[in-house]
This record gives structure tokens, C-alpha cells and sequence, in this order.
């Protein structure tokens, strides 16, 4: 029948059903267009994020005046501009928020994915398998990008294939050992920054050596090992930063240049020279100071370096460095102690570029501009209008599959096939889109098809409090677990607990899984894992062992578990919703800014690969 | 005429660098400033740009609202009462909304109800849209005069293509054919063996808008058995021709569908960058996407397709 797959039939279908778009960014913005364009009249959208200015260069439902509103309910306004009869709910929230619950997804015909982080996409993925309603998930980076379809027992769920872990740097060789700009990035970004200006250890990317085998997180990670004096009274800020440079890139480096072991098989690090030091110093008491007493915003437009893919000589970025310490000392003293690395906070991009070029200095390696230090410590994620646009279509075109196929069983079973489809860039044979059918579900996977997850870790050190947060909630992507062994309760979760449960809870989060009253958690043992917001519920098979050499005491390994999970690339510091990025997690290779398309190797679609 | 390269250029200013950050991170400073120093033009065979607005000052407020550094002309012949195109041009809505948001500097969008009044002015790009395809390929050989790269695409229901064609001083480029060449004056042996099926829906449209029967009007449902014999006898080869339900879909309306307007119209901005910029291979010369009707619906494809001894000069 040729009834159903016509332009009539499809505008038909979109008429009466109503769709949830879980976000309004990048995708979401090209999405609502189009869906309110063809017919989609019942439209439920949420997104926790406000405008920022760097949206609006692919974002077009949102105009300068907007920044600092809820992208929702632009969205929703600008939406019904382009059809006022369209019924539009805006949601300015967090989709793990309870009254997002399963009834709730359970009042959709489809769920569409505009998301940017993969945790709220593993939880929007077990909230439709619960709902059995089907999902249609994409993501973009760049030129590439990807729409799946996600239909419950029929085609493999979004957690089904693994996923790409964030990249990772071994903690030595960012403390001792750096060999390229990233290592100099994060080092000063994560360690020298927070020493500074902040209070608790903030970023993640640096990691214990043993990161990738365990999955598991850097608490604890000890920062105070630079050691830098502290400010004393009265010390001028730029004299205090003449001080830091000279701890941290004088005599630290001197100490570890003698380490003749480390350096059997690669230069030693130069420490930076007074001589340095003494000219940035020079450029900050030298510059031209303006007429108000206003705080500058940025350190190195206030030395006059505007041009920000410019690299600074050593002795411009010890002057930044100089000028960025005085202004974060003294112009935002009251948030001294509680600072972090923010892309979008000038003062911090400027001091990480500086710090970060001096330490490439002393050991040899090649600066970089502070726009390229702003996107790799930022994690920036390359983004246009175009893709985003093509990759809107394509979800409209699925969704339109899914709704026929609700209304019409049994008929025209080959048109309404679900594709996965990439979106190519200068691809062979001139694929620009590349359409495969979705693989089944993957029976490993513990999501969708109850597969039993085993953990090995050591029983004797792991609490209970490790295995809820660590295991549990962030390598395993529950939301609020209940962990149960027999028929004893060891754990629960939710604001309908009364205080003496809390206690309770409280106090056996601190003992040792081996040393939980009842039954207690050892080699061997069965844990059932539930979580009623997800409807969902997982074996976890435990096998103790002893760390291996050089592991981690308090190490585990999941296995059965789809890799890649692990609290996200900027760990549990992060800003909720860094809303820039159209996907922080696509399984698509990003590309060198500004690369010479032409001639440039031919890249192959990106494989899909099932974990073994 | 000048071409992006060798015109003068100055560097991106602090707030163009904030508000375009996200893109330069794709493409680069000397891409974003070339796009900024192009000139587009964009000529539509109908009235109504969808969701960028209906009127001359609609479709202005809204372009100016989105990027207001663009050099922006306007322009839409009036229509006279009772010769009102009936559809949204929502695939040249896309692509002029794709082009203001990369930044494009000086941008000309012109709504003609009748090609033979076509003003065309110098351009780098010109790009044309219409859904009658005889009117489509007269225009674009209007504009191809005055522009170094010309493109042409059309969304009619499901079915979307784009036709490229490059030209120097107003000259062809070796190898480059007009649109009328590509659909009716390739033999079957030149053409690629499994040739998108829309290229069949497009050739035994244009057939069916050249007859003395159609008096030059675009096919509409009831010429599907004609377009279908059509199809018949323009194409020798079975392997070539169009499935029924393709040419259905074709067929059965001019309105477009937003969806597949949204995939070509994305594609097509592309190809308007890469052209400006020099970076990247240009579709060479047509590109294909059909979203249902036919075996290779869902995949868009570029496929070069011209008669063998246009290859030759
Ligand atoms: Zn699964």
C-alpha cells in the first residue's frame, strides 16, 4: 500500500500523536521547527538550560535578547510563532526530575532525543524501555552525526553498544611527565587552578594510573602536592604570583630535573628563569591602565593580546599569568576558594592558557593560542547549524515511521523499517548519508535484556557507600538503587524515608560490603539491584578478589556492564547541562579546526562494534 | 569577478568570535571569513519562504533578527491575484536560515513569480529553487551567467535533489553541463550503473513538462500514468527506471515535506560553504534523497551524471 508512506499519510500521522523532545540546543531548536512544520500538533519539550551567547550561531529560535532565558520556553514561543495552532508544554527542568516518572513518558507515542551528555540519555533510554514507548536518539559533532531508533525487544537500546570513554591522562604524566599541550592544559587546569583559587579538587581528567581498568573516581585525590607558599598579608597579588612562578616553575622543575631516573629516556625539564618572570612582571606594571577602577574581565585584553589565536611568547604568558592572578585575587576576592575552570569565564580561560604555556615552556613543548586552550580545557564541542539541521529531518522522518506503524500494524512493513543513519563528511562514493538497519538487542546487555552484571572488587575495603555511589549510580546508571541480598535490605533511597531509616542507611554506607550485618556481601554473593524510577532492576554477581599489583586497594571492575560510563568527562564538578555541546559522548571522530578537506584522508563511517 | 580569496579581508572581530565560536572550532577563522566577505544570492520561483515569513518585510524583520552584520537585499515580486504558488518553499527557508546563521556577509534572496523578469546580479554562489523544473533549469542558466558556482534543488512531497554546476567568467567549466543536459541528453550506457532512482523521477518529469500535452506545467497525481510511460520511454534500461511509488510520491503534491526539506536543505548549505571557502569536495552534480518509495530512499547520494563527451572537453 502506497497509502501510508505518502506525504498525506505521514502529516496525518503527526496530527494526533503527541511526541516528547527532550531538549531545546542544538538538535532541539532544528527539531521543534521542523516538527511544528509538519504537523506534529502535541508537543511536550524539556530542557534544563538557559541561552547562552555561543548558541546563537546554530540555535535560530534564539536571539540575543534571550540570553540568560530558559531555552524551553523560547523555544516553545518561537515554535508557535511558526504554527500558532500547535499545542506546546515547555518544561524548564531536569529530565531525571520525579515528575518526569514513567506514567509521564507512558503519555507520549515517542520520545526524540536532542540531548548533550550521556548521562541523561542512559536515563531517558531505561525511562522509554520502561514506558515502552520507542526513542529516537541523535546526536552531532562537527559535520558528523547519527539518528537511532530504540524500540523496546525490537532493535537494541541506546545502552546495548558501548560507548566512547572520555579521554583520560595517566596522573604522572600530567604531574611529572607532560608531553603534549593537553597534559600542560589539565595539569593547570585541574590542579594548579583549584590550588589557587579554588576549594575541593574540581576536575577529573587527570586520573589515578589504574582509572581505566576500575571505572571507578578520583575522590581523594590529593591535590597539596604543589607546593606553593601561601599569600601573606599585605603581599601585593602580582608579587604573590611572582612567588608562585617561582615555586612552581623554578624550583619544582629543578627538584624534578634532578630526579635522574625519570629522565633516562626523555629531556628534563628547563625551570623557567627569573629573567621571565622579571619581564612579565615589567609588562603588567607597565601597561596602560584605564580611567574607571572596573574590574577587567580579561587578562590578556587588558595587556593588550587580543588576538586570541595568537601563542604568547614565555614572557607574555607570565605576564597574563601575573595579571590574571591580581585580578582573581583582588578583583573577585569573595569568590576566592570556591573557583573553577569555567569556558566561559574569561579571567579563567586566560590563566589556564598562561600557566599551561609556561609549564609547555619549560618542558619543550609547543604553545598554544588561548581560542585552542579555551576549547581543549573546555571540552568544547564543534557545532554547526547545518548538521544539526539534517539530523532534524531525519528524526522527524523516523518519528513519522514509528506513528504509521502504530496506526497500520501489518501493512507496508518494508517502507516503515527503522534505519540508523550517519551523516557523512566528504564520505567514499558520495554517501553523505549512510543508512544501516538497527542490530537486535544485545542480550548482554543488563539494561534491556536483564543480563546479570558481575563486579569484581575487594569486599573486605569496598563500603557499601562506594558500591551505591560509585558502582551503582555512576558505572551502572541508576538513579535512586535499592540493594537488597536475601532477604536483607542493605539499602534504600528517596525523600519518603524516615529519619531513623536515613540513619540507618547513613551508617552501614560506611562499612565494609564483607561486614554488613544480615548477609553480607562477599565472593559470590547475589545482589539484586532496583530502581523503581527506572523500573529496572539487575543481578550484580559479586567476586571478591585482591588488588593486583600496582591497582588501586579500592579498585572494581564491572564486567557485563557497557563501558564508557563513568560519571561524565568532567566528573562530578561539572556544571549541570553544559548546554553547548550538541553531544559530548556521539561515537563520531571530531575533526582538526580548519583542516584542508581536500585530499584529506577518506574517513570510513563510523563502525559500530558489539562489545564481546 | 573578484574572487573570496583574493578580496580583502580583515580578521574576525571579539563579538563575531564569541557569537560564531561554536563553528570556527569546525571550519576556522579563514573559512569564517570568507563566508562573511561572500556574495549569495538566492532566486525562488514562488512566494511564501515558510518560516522565515510570507511578506518582503516579514522575511527582512527575520533575517536582520538572526544576523544583523548581514549586507541584506530583499526583494519579492508582487503577485498578481490568482497566481499565487500554493506551497511554503520551506527547502529554500532552510538554506537561507542555514546561511545567515554561518555568517554569510552580503545576501540576496529574490522571490519571481516569472523567470523571463529574473534580475540576476554578480555573485559567488547563486542557488535556485523551484518546483517546476523546466522553469528551474531556465533560471539557473540565467543566474549561472553571473555566478561561479550555481546550484539548483527542489523538495516536491519525499522526494529532494540538488544539481551543481561551476563556471568561470560566465563560461562553463570543462565538464560541466546545464541541468536540461543531465536530465535528458544523457544516454543509458553514460549512466552510472545504479543510478539514484530519483534521477528517473526528474527526467520523466522534465519529459512530461516538455510535452506538447503538459503546455510546460509541472506534472501533478494525475499525470501519474503518463510520467510513468514517460519513464518508459526516456530510459532504456530497466535498472534505471523509477519504482512506481517513487514517481507516486513525487507526484502527488507540490507542497514539500518539511522533514526532507530540513536533510537536503542542511546538505545544500554545506555545499554553499565548501564553495565559498574552497575546503572540501563540491557535490559533482547531483545529489539525491528521497525519504520513502524506493530501495534507496533514506540514503542521500552524489552521483555525477552527464553525457561522455562533455567528460571529453
Ligand atoms: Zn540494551
Amino acid at each position: 500500500m502506497s497509502g501510508t508512506c505518502s506525504v498525506s499519510g505521514a502529516r496525518e500521522a503527526c496530527l494526533g500523536s503527541r511526541v516528547l523532545c527532550v531538549g531545546a540546543g542544538g538538535i532541539g531548536c532544528e527539531l521543534l521547527k521542523t516538527l511544528v512544520l509538519s504537523g506534529f500538533s502535541n508537543i511536550t519539550v524539556i530542557d534544563m538550560d538557559t541561552i547562552e551567547v555561543s548558541n546563537l550561531n546554530r540555535q535560530f529560535l534564539f536571539r540575543r535578547r534571550h540570553v540568560g532565558q530558559s531555552k524551553a520556553k523560547v523555544a516553545r514561543e518561537a515554535s508557535l510563532r511558526i504554527n500558532p495552532k500547535a499545542k506546546i508544554v515547555a518544561h524548564h527542568a531536569n529530565i531525571k526530575e520525579d515528575q518526569f516518572d514513567v506514567d509521564f513518558f507512558k503519555s507520549f507515542d515517542c520520545v526524540l532525543n536532542g540531548l548533550d551528555n550521556l548521562e541523561a540519555r542512559r536515563h531517558v533510554n531505561r525511562m522509554a524501555l520502561a514506558a515502552s514507548v520507542p526513542l529516537v536518539e541523535s546526536g552531532t559533532a562537527g559535520y558528523r552525526g547519527q539518528v537511532t531508533v530504540h524500540i523496546k525487544g525490537e532493535t537494541e537500546c541506546f545502552e546495548c553498544q558501548p560507548k566512547p570513554i572520555p579521554k583520560k591522562y595517566p596522573v604522572c604524566t600530567i604531574r611529572n611527565t607532560p608531553d603534549k599541550p593537553i597534559h600542560c592544559i589539565v595539569w593547570a587546569k585541574d590542579l594548579l587552578f583549584p590550588r589557587l583559587f579554588g576549594g575541593e579538587a574540581v576536575g577529573a581528567e587527570a586520573e589515578r594510573e589504574d582509572e581505566g581498568k576500575n571505572g571507578g573516581e578520583d575522590e581523594g585525590k590529593d591535590r597539596s602536592d604543589i607546593e606553593v607558599s601561601e599569600r601573606a598579608e599585605g603581599q601585593p597579588a602580582v608579587e604573590y604570583g611572582c612567588v608562585v612562578l617561582r615555586e612552581v616553575y623554578g624550583d619544582a622543575i629543578a627538584r624534578l630535573a634532578a630526579v635522574e631516573d625519570m629522565w633516562k629516556d626523555r629531556e628534563p625539564p628547563t625551570p623557567l628563569s627569573s629573567d621571565v618572570i622579571a619581564a612579565g612582571r615589567a609588562i603588567v606594571q607597565g601597561r596602560a591602565r584605564g580611567g574607571d577602577d572596573k574590574v577587567p574581565t580579561s587578562a590578556s585584553l587588558a595587556l593588550g593580546l587580543s588576538d586570541s589565536h595568537a601563542t604568547w611568547s614565555a614572557e607574555q604568558s607570565a605576564a597574563v599569568f601575573l595579571m590574571a592572578v591580581e585580578i582573581l585575587l583582588d578583583g573577585h576576592a569573595d569568590r576566592v576558594g570556591k573557583l573553577g575552570f569555567d569556558k566561559e569565564f574569561p579571567l579563567s580561560v586566560d590563566f589556564v592558557t598562561a600557566a599551561s604555556n609556561l609549564r609547555s615552556h619549560c618542558y619543550g613543548i609547543e604553545p598554544k593560542s588561548s581560542f585552542d586552550v579555551k576549547g581543549m580545557a573546555g571540552n568544547i564541542i564543534h557545532a554547526i547549524a547545518t548538521t544539526n539541521a539534517i539530523i532534524s529531518g531525519l528524526i522527524v522522518l523516523e518519528a513519522q515511521k514509528l506513528l504509521l506503524r502504530g496506526l497500520r500494524q501489518d501493512d507496508d512493513g518494508a517502507t516503515l523499517t527503522p534505519w540508523t543513519t550517519f551523516v557523512q563528511h566528504n564520505p567514499t562514493g558520495g554517501r553523505l548519508l549512510q543508512r544501516i538497519k538497527p542490530l537486535p538487542p544485545n542480550p548482554k546487555c543488563y539494561v534491556c535484556s536483564k543480563a546479570q552484571v558481575v563486579m569484581e572488587a575487594n569486599t573486605g575495603l569496598m563500603t557499601l557507600g562506594r558500591l551505591v555511589d560509585d558502582v551503582l549510580r555512576k558505572a551502572l546508571a541508576f538513579a535512586e538503587p535499592t540493594v537488597t541480598v536475601g532477604s536483607t535490605m542493605h539499602y534504600e533511597c528517596g525523600d519518603d524515608l524516615e529519619e531513623d531509616e536515613r540513619e540507618r542507611y547513613d551508617a552501614l554506607r560506611k562499612r565494609s560490603l564483607g561486614d554488613l550485618p544480615g548477609d553480607p556481601i562477599g565472593h559470590g554473593s547475589l545482589v539484586q539491584v532496583e530502581d523503581f524510577s527506572q523500573e529496572m532492576s539487575v543481578e550484580l554477581l559479586v567476586c571478591h578478589r585482591e588488588p593486583r599489583e600496582g591497582e588501586d586497594p579500592d579498585f572494581f571492575e564491572v564486567k557485563g556492564e557497557v563501558k564508557g560510563q563513568d560519571g561524565g568527562r568532567g566528573g562530578e564538578d561539572e556544571p549541570e547541562g553544559e548546554g553547548d555541546s550538541d553531544s559530548d559522548d556521539l561515537c563520531v571522530v571530531e575533526e582538526a579546526v580548519g583542516e584542508k578537506r581536500k585530499g584529506a584522508g577518506q574517513e570510513e563511517p563510523a563502525k559500530r562494534q558489539r562489545a564481546s | 569577478m573578484a574572487s573570496p580569496t583574493d578580496r580583502h579581508r580583515e580578521g574576525l572581530t571579539r563579538e563575531e568570535e564569541e557569537l560564531l565560536d561554536r563553528q570556527i572550532r569546525v571550519w576556522g577563522v579563514d573559512t569564517q571569513c570568507a563566508i562573511r566577505d561572500s556574495v549569495v544570492s538566492v532566486v525562488v520561483l514562488g512566494d511564501d519562504l515558510s518560516f522565515l515569513g510570507r511578506t518582503k518585510a516579514e522575511i527582512d524583520a527575520t533575517l536582520r533578527d538572526m544576523n544583523p552584520r548581514c549586507n541584506l537585499i530583499v526583494e519579492v515580486e508582487e503577485v498578481a491575484e490568482g497566481n499565487q504558488k500554493p506551497s511554503e518553499r520551506v527547502l529554500a527557508a532552510e538554506l537561507i536560515k542555514n546561511l545567515t546563521l554561518a555568517g554569510i556577509g552580503n545576501l540576496r534572496v529574490s522571490l519571481v513569480s516569472d523567470v523571463s523578469r529574473l534580475q540576476c546580479e554578480r555573485s559567488d554562489v547563486a542557488i535556485v529553487f523551484g518546483t517546476n523544473l523546466r522553469e528551474t533549469c531556465e533560471a539557473t542558466e540565467l543566474v549561472a551567467a553571473k555566478a561561479s558556482t550555481v546550484l539548483c534543488s527542489t523538495v516536491r512531497g519525499g522526494c529532494g535533489y540538488a544539481f551543481l554546476r561551476r563556471h568561470e567568467r560566465g563560461e562553463a567549466r570543462a565538464g560541466g553541463v546545464p541541468l536540461q543536459t543531465a536530465l535528458l541528453d544523457v544516454p543509458a550506457e553514460d549512466l552510472p550503473r545504479r543510478v539514484n532512482k530519483m534521477y528517473g523521477v526528474l527526467r520523466a518529469a522534465l519529459a512530461f513538462e516538455r510535452s506538447e500535452k503538459a503546455g510546460g506545467r509541472a506534472p501533478g497525481a494525475a499525470d501519474l500514468d503518463a510520467v510513468a510511460e514517460l519513464s518508459q520511454s526516456e530510459i532504456s534500461l530497466e535498472r534505471h527506471r523509477p519504482p512506481l511509488d517513487l514517481l507516486r510520491n513525487y507526484l502527488e503534491t507540490q507542497a514539500e515535506m518539511p522533514a526532507v526539506s530540513a536533510v537536503v536543505g542542511g546538505s545544500l548549505a554545506q555545499e554553499v560553504i565548501k564553495a565559498i571557502s574552497g575546503k572540501g569536495e563540491l557535490m559533482d552534480n547531483f545529489y539525491f534523497f528521497s525519504a520513502y518509495g524506493s530501495p534507496d530512499s533514506g540514503e542521500a547520494k552524489v552521483e555525477l551524471i552527464r553525457p561522455k563527451e562533455a567528460r571529453a572537453t
